[in-house]
């Protein structure tokens, strides 16, 4: 059987001690950045970046990965222990979690949501293994029509689909694209809005920005936050055994967040937040006992850190069976494997089968050390959350400034860094996210290059993309999304009053 | 409250000037034609969108209420001024010293003892110089060369 073939090689490949010691660092670090509020994955994997400039592809990958998935893990231990999510993701995770430890009920919250992570983590990942490939098989009969087309639905999608205004979103993907045309133009040789800047001749540096926007950015909204250090109780491993009942409650929430975490996370712009935020809504409506959530309901909890971990696995999905990266993590993975000179794509699978099939088994063996990580050492993970903001920042930045001056040794990139810093304090001030910008970045280059080449063969006639099926379709689907972001606009320019 | 969204005001602005930017210097650039794009045809395109998406933002915010911006500016500073500055010192003082420096920087908006100041900055270089020096093999010098 081909699919099994294909496990087997993976499982060659993740076996390896590297990339098993890689794989253990990356969701190592990615619990602690989950359980750490303040710092998210997108900063993490930022910092990493230039470390994998020295690393194999497929190690790169798999250690960023972990992050990815491993800080869904423990986003939810300071949800629960502070009322503080640890990440996006898991804010929702809050409303039940942290009444459940108000009850002395924290053990077994940090228990169920491990297991429901891994629950979901799974249904994802299997149907990751299934579709990957056959939506590769349909990506390779893409023309260049098709998959401008494809970009452009994925970047309005990202845009429109958030949890801000959709017209910043849309300003932040144009910009991100017009930022990254900055540098040599591959068709004519051309410098483009390089300002004589030799530094700016290979394009503006991707780890300078991702660390800039996400990690410096942060850090300077971070300096003035919450800092008190609460008290946090002790858990121990016996306090962690739930009930029969509790568990009994949860098993179908977890199904059912995972079921709708899987669908919503390999959907283009919907990310794990979004996804736990629906499936906590849903849970709430289907439960028999409404009046209970916000005071500690157990569905409350494993619906939505199912429906967070099984989108953190399908998210996977487009990224790499199509090359199209849904959120800005994703565009810096891509953006990652872009270093190492491989380009994402349909035909990644089939060119890339070791670090494909690899990546796929090293995110089993992932999930299972993160259960192993999470519960046996919850204490030192508690322990983690006493550290001050105060010790944390400064190191960050000097973390930054030197991971960025590793890439070309050279200062440019730290001067870089500071003043993409500054544009990404000013975006947080005027309320814009910067991950679609990222996501423009990644992509642009990507769609001008298919635009081109489609209107070079049609002779400049645009109606190349209206006449090949795929290309209109999903065409119509960015218009429809375009009409939808214009309506919320205007309904919200209509009224008076500021809605924060 | 303020009478106007002084907020999206500001960003509309800010996203205006920026599309006018690649609109104006994408002239600078041949433009060419559908079937044969020069490279200036779609920062030029793309240019002139971002400057009505910015109008877009601006004009309705004149129309209703918003609220202050805080801006912490000691915070910006502070990180700016320390990763400049580590820029500038890395290569004369190595990394140790110069990560103490670029702490004691970065920590000036929080108010805290004199020893813990310190203790921040030394436990940090010391960190910085396993991981950067001695696990990732990074070829700065790890103290001012004599």
């Amino acid at each position: 059987m081909e699919l099994f073939d294909n496990l087997l090689l993976g499982l060659q490949v993740a076996s390896d001690p590297t990339i098993l010691w890689y794989c253990f660092f990356g969701v190592f670090l990615g619990t602690a950045v989950g359980v750490l509020p303040g710092i998210g994955a997108l900063a993490a994997i930022s910092l990493l970046l230039p470390m994998t400039y020295h690393m194999s592809p497929t190690a790169a990958i798999v250690m960023l990965a972990g992050v990815y998935y491993g800080a869904q893990y423990g986003g939810s231990t300071a949800s629960i222990l502070m009322n503080l999510p640890g990440g996006p993701a898991s804010a929702v995770t809050c409303l039940d979690g942290y009444p459940m430890a108000r009850k002395g009920k924290a053990g077994i919250a940090l228990f169920i949501t491990t297991i429901a992570s891994l629950f979901g983590a799974m249904i994802g990942l299997i149907l990751l293994v299934l579709f990957s490939p056959a939506i590769a098989e349909v990506g390779l009969k893409f023309g260049p029509a098709e998959l401008f087309s494809m970009m452009v639905m994925g970047l309005v999608a990202a845009s429109s689909m958030g949890t801000g205004s959709p017209i910043k979103g849309l300003a932040m993907v144009v910009m991100g694209v017009l930022l990254g045309m900055v540098g040599t133009d591959v068709n004519s040789g051309a410098a483009r809005f390089t300002m004589d800047i030799p530094e700016l001749m290979d394009g503006i540096n991707l780890v300078a920005l991702a660390m800039g926007l996400f990690g410096v950015a942060e850090v300077v909204r971070g300096i003035h936050g919450q800092d008190e250090t609460q008290k946090i109780e002790k858990v121990t491993l016996r306090s962690m055994v739930p009930t029969k009942s509790e568990m009994n409650r949860s098993y179908p929430a977890m199904l059912r967040g995972s079921a709708l975490g899987s669908a919503l996370g390999a959907l283009p712009g919907v990310g794990p937040s979004i996804a736990a935020f629906m499936a906590y809504a849903i849970e709430k409506k289907v439960a028999k006992n409404p009046e209970e959530f916000g005071k500690g309901a157990v569905q409350g909890i494993s619906a939505p850190e199912s429906a967070n971990n099984a989108a953190a696995q399908t998210a996977f999905v487009p990224s790499l069976s199509l090359g199209i990266p849904g959120d800005a993590v994703m565009a810096i993975m891509l953006g990652a494997l872009i270093i190492h000179g491989i380009q994402p794509g349909p035909m990644l699978i089939n060119e890339q089968p070791e670090m494909f099939w690899g990546l796929v088994v090293s995110f089993f063996i992932g999930n299972i050390m993160l259960v192993l990580l999470n519960i046996p050492t919850i204490g030192i993970w508690v322990s983690l959350l006493r550290i001050p903001f105060t010790w944390l920042y400064p190191a960050i930045l000097v973390f930054v400034a030197l991971g960025v001056y590793s890439v070309n040794n050279n200062h440019f990139d730290i001067y870089m860094v500071a003043v993409l810093g500054v544009v990404g304090y000013l975006f947080m001030l005027l309320r814009f996210e910067a991950a679609p910008l990222l996501l423009g970045y990644i992509l642009g280059p990507m769609v001008e290059e298919n635009l081109r080449r489609a209107l070079l063969l049609s002779r400049g006639d645009p109606s190349i993309f209206v006449d090949r099926p795929i290309s209109a379709t999903l065409l119509a689907i960015t218009v429809m999304m375009l009409g939808w972001t214009m309506f919320k606009f205007l309904q919200r320019s209509l009224r008076r009053r500021h809605i924060p | 409250m303020l009478n106007r969204d002084l907020r999206d005001i500001l960003a509309g602005i800010f996203v205006s000037i920026v599309g006018l930017f690649f609109a104006l210097v994408g002239t600078n650039y041949n433009f060419g034609t559908a079937s044969r794009m020069g490279p200036g045809y779609m920062p030029v395109v793309l240019g002139w969108i971002l400057f009505v998406l910015g109008v877009l933002i601006m004009i309705p915010a004149f129309f209703r209420k918003g609220e202050r911006i805080e801006v912490h500016w000691d915070s910006l500073a502070a990180s700016l001024v320390s990763l400049i500055v580590f820029a500038f010192i890395l290569n004369i003082l190595g990394v140790f010293l110069s990560t103490i420096i670029a702490v004691l920087i970065a920590s000036m908006p929080k108010r805290m003892h004199f020893g813990v100041r310190g203790a921040i900055a030394i436990s940090i270089a010391v960190i910085t110089s396993l991981i950067f020096i001695a696990g990732l093999e990074m070829s700065v010098s790890l103290f001012p060369a004599l």
